[in-house]
């Protein structure tokens, strides 16, 4: 039972930091990213490729962020100086880092960590001794980390020009910003974070293969409408809701596996509560516009 | 302060629906003047304000703003100088952010990381005093999200977010024209007010003639890309409703279109 629960808190955090990403897109910006699936193996390869060259996991992270911001950035150009939609800009860029996560993992499409010290083979465990734990600790350190520095972006002048692309993209331009740079450094914020968390599932799982981008958006979007949509009426941080979210959509997955559901479903059942959460979503938001609709007088 | 040198715009070149709109528009404004635009549809109105703007440029000729060319300008550098209330509420707003946090983004135009939240309830007072000169019960509502206010109260804090970031020309795009007679008379006093205080020069578009003699201290009547009247001070004071629509009817004697 402790391992099972130990299990969800892995990598429902792993998740956390992939759905703080997609979220960034899709809740703030207000676009569909579909680069995501693309930027996670990316992150995941760079990370496998430099740990098993020796370099510090911790490092390896670094270079997963900045390659994620990359091609965020490139998805981001696409869209606002070519003009391409952010729908087909997103399936350009995932599909163009297929080749690109496989050059970087010189030709093979899994790379597999034997030997190497991940990001939980850590000094301090190895003198106060190891725990089942150790490794749920490290990654909430990182989470709180992450949290700590988006939520103070968001509250810089640029995290309010981030929301301005979803809600009013003329008012950045009156504001005297362009709103086309603005989109592309919130493109690359947004992936960096999402090849971040596939590094991340590197050390977890000591195992990088080419197609574990596959449904990332997917999974992202889920965790992250559901953490919304249950702590809506909450004084929680979109971040807080964001990471709770990825922990119970975890524990959904984790239980209907438990109780009998064959694996070659996931996908399948993801979809499933996804469209569930959208719909939940959408009654609740009929209600409150109906509630606003009342109060609203001049 | 504002020049326009023989400029040229036709829409749709080269095709059946080629649109010659401007020929050779020439006109100065000088600063501090309120300058009203009037005008029927498709005189060219709105085409003016874009030019400015940065959203549509000229084929030929200059448009000088203090002495410099606007035309190398995009949209957002020139937006640092030139203030815009749009027709539609929805476009001076953020609607998901709340008040106190629309203005203090117009207010604070500094470095992208240097603003920060803390810094919004420093100036609650303030922007409370400001709210307060609008007599519309906004200064009890500063963290109430914009997209719960009226069309009327939102139009009036663009005016506020407009006019904050201290704009040395402002645009006023028939920004009462969506709105009820109520609350449109409830903007012209708002903005009468604010200009008196504020001093920028001033380019409004109305529809309405009331509005159009009521208001500003030079007129300015479009017909077709062209000029057709230009009154300051005195003359515009004496201008009649009545000498409107006579223009109106000699320029366009085959129209059926009536301006109120």
């Amino acid at each position: 039972m402790m391992s099972f629960i130990i299990n969800i808190l892995e990598q429902g955090s792993l998740y956390s930091i992939l759905t703080l990403g997609v979220m960034i897109s899709y809740q703030i910006l207000g676009i569909s990213d579909l680069s995501v699936d693309g930027t996670y193996p990316l992150g995941a390869v760079i990370s496998a490729v430099l740990i098993k060259n020796g370099f510090s996991p911790w490092i390896s992270l670094l270079f997963a962020f900045i390659g994620g911001g990359l091609a965020g950035s490139v998805t981001g150009i696409l869209n606002t100086k070519l003009k391409i939609s952010n729908l087909l800009s997103g399936i350009l860029v995932m599909t163009a880092l297929y080749s690109i996560n496989l050059v970087i993992a010189g030709g093979r499409s899994n790379l597999p960590l034997l030997q190497e010290k991940t990001l939980f083979d850590n000094f301090i465990f190895d003198k106060i001794g190891t725990t089942p734990y150790q490794k749920v600790i490290v990654l909430f350190l990182i989470i709180f980390g992450l949290k700590l520095v988006i939520d103070w972006l968001f509250s810089t002048r640029l995290g309010y020009l981030f929301k301005l692309v979803g809600d009013n993209e003329n008012l950045i331009s009156e504001l005297g910003h362009n709103p086309e740079t603005i989109k592309i450094i919130g493109l690359a914020v947004s992936n960096s974070l999402v090849a971040l968390s596939g590094g991340v599932a590197v050390s977890l799982s000591r195992y990088y293969d080419i197609s574990i981008g596959t449904g990332m958006i997917i999974l992202g979007l889920s965790s992250g409408i559901l953490g919304v949509t249950l702590l809506k009426k909450s004084k929680f941080k979109l971040t807080s809701m964001v990471i709770v979210g990825a922990i119970i959509y975890r524990f959904i997955v984790a239980l209907a596996i438990r109780y009998g559901l064959q694996p070659q479903y996931l996908r399948l059942v993801t979809v499933i509560i996804f469209i569930a959460t959208l719909l939940l979503n959408q009654t609740t938001k009929l209600n409150s516009k109906r509630k606003v609709e009342e109060n609203v007088g001049i | 302060m504002l020049e326009f040198k023989h400029v040229f715009k036709t829409f749709n070149r080269n095709s059946d629906f080629e649109l010659v709109l401007f020929q050779d528009l020439n006109f100065a404004i000088a600063k501090d003047e309120f300058v009203v635009i009037i005008g029927s549809n498709g005189s060219g109105k709105s085409t003016l304000f874009n030019l400015l703007g940065g959203q549509v440029s000229p084929e030929s000729g200059k448009i000088l703003f203090e002495g410099k060319d606007l035309n190398q300008k995009t949209h957002h550098s020139r937006a640092k100088e030139i203030g815009r209330v749009y027709q539609d509420p929805l476009m001076g707003t953020a609607p998901s952010l709340s008040i106190l946090e629309n203005l203090s983004l117009a207010k604070n135009q500094g470095q992208l990381l240097n603003f920060k939240k803390g810094k919004l309830n420093n100036e609650r007072v303030y922007f409370k005093n400001l709210l307060k000169q609008l007599d519309m019960n906004l200064e009890d509502k500063l963290d109430n999200k914009v997209s719960l206010l009226s069309g009327g109260q939102r139009q009036a804090i663009s005016l506020l977010m407009a006019l904050l970031k201290s704009p040395k020309l402002l645009l006023l795009d028939e920004h009462t024209a969506a709105l009820d007679p109520k609350s449109s008379k409830k903007i012209i006093e708002i903005t009468n007010h604010l200009l008196a205080k504020h001093h920028t020069t001033t380019i409004m578009i109305t529809h309405n003639i009331q509005e159009a003699l009521e208001n500003g201290n030079r007129l300015l009547m479009f017909n077709q890309g062209e000029i057709i009247l230009d009154v300051k001070n005195q003359a515009k004071a004496a201008l009649k409703r009545e000498d409107i629509i006579s223009l109106f009817h000699k320029y366009n004697q085959n129209s059926f279109e009536i301006i109120n």
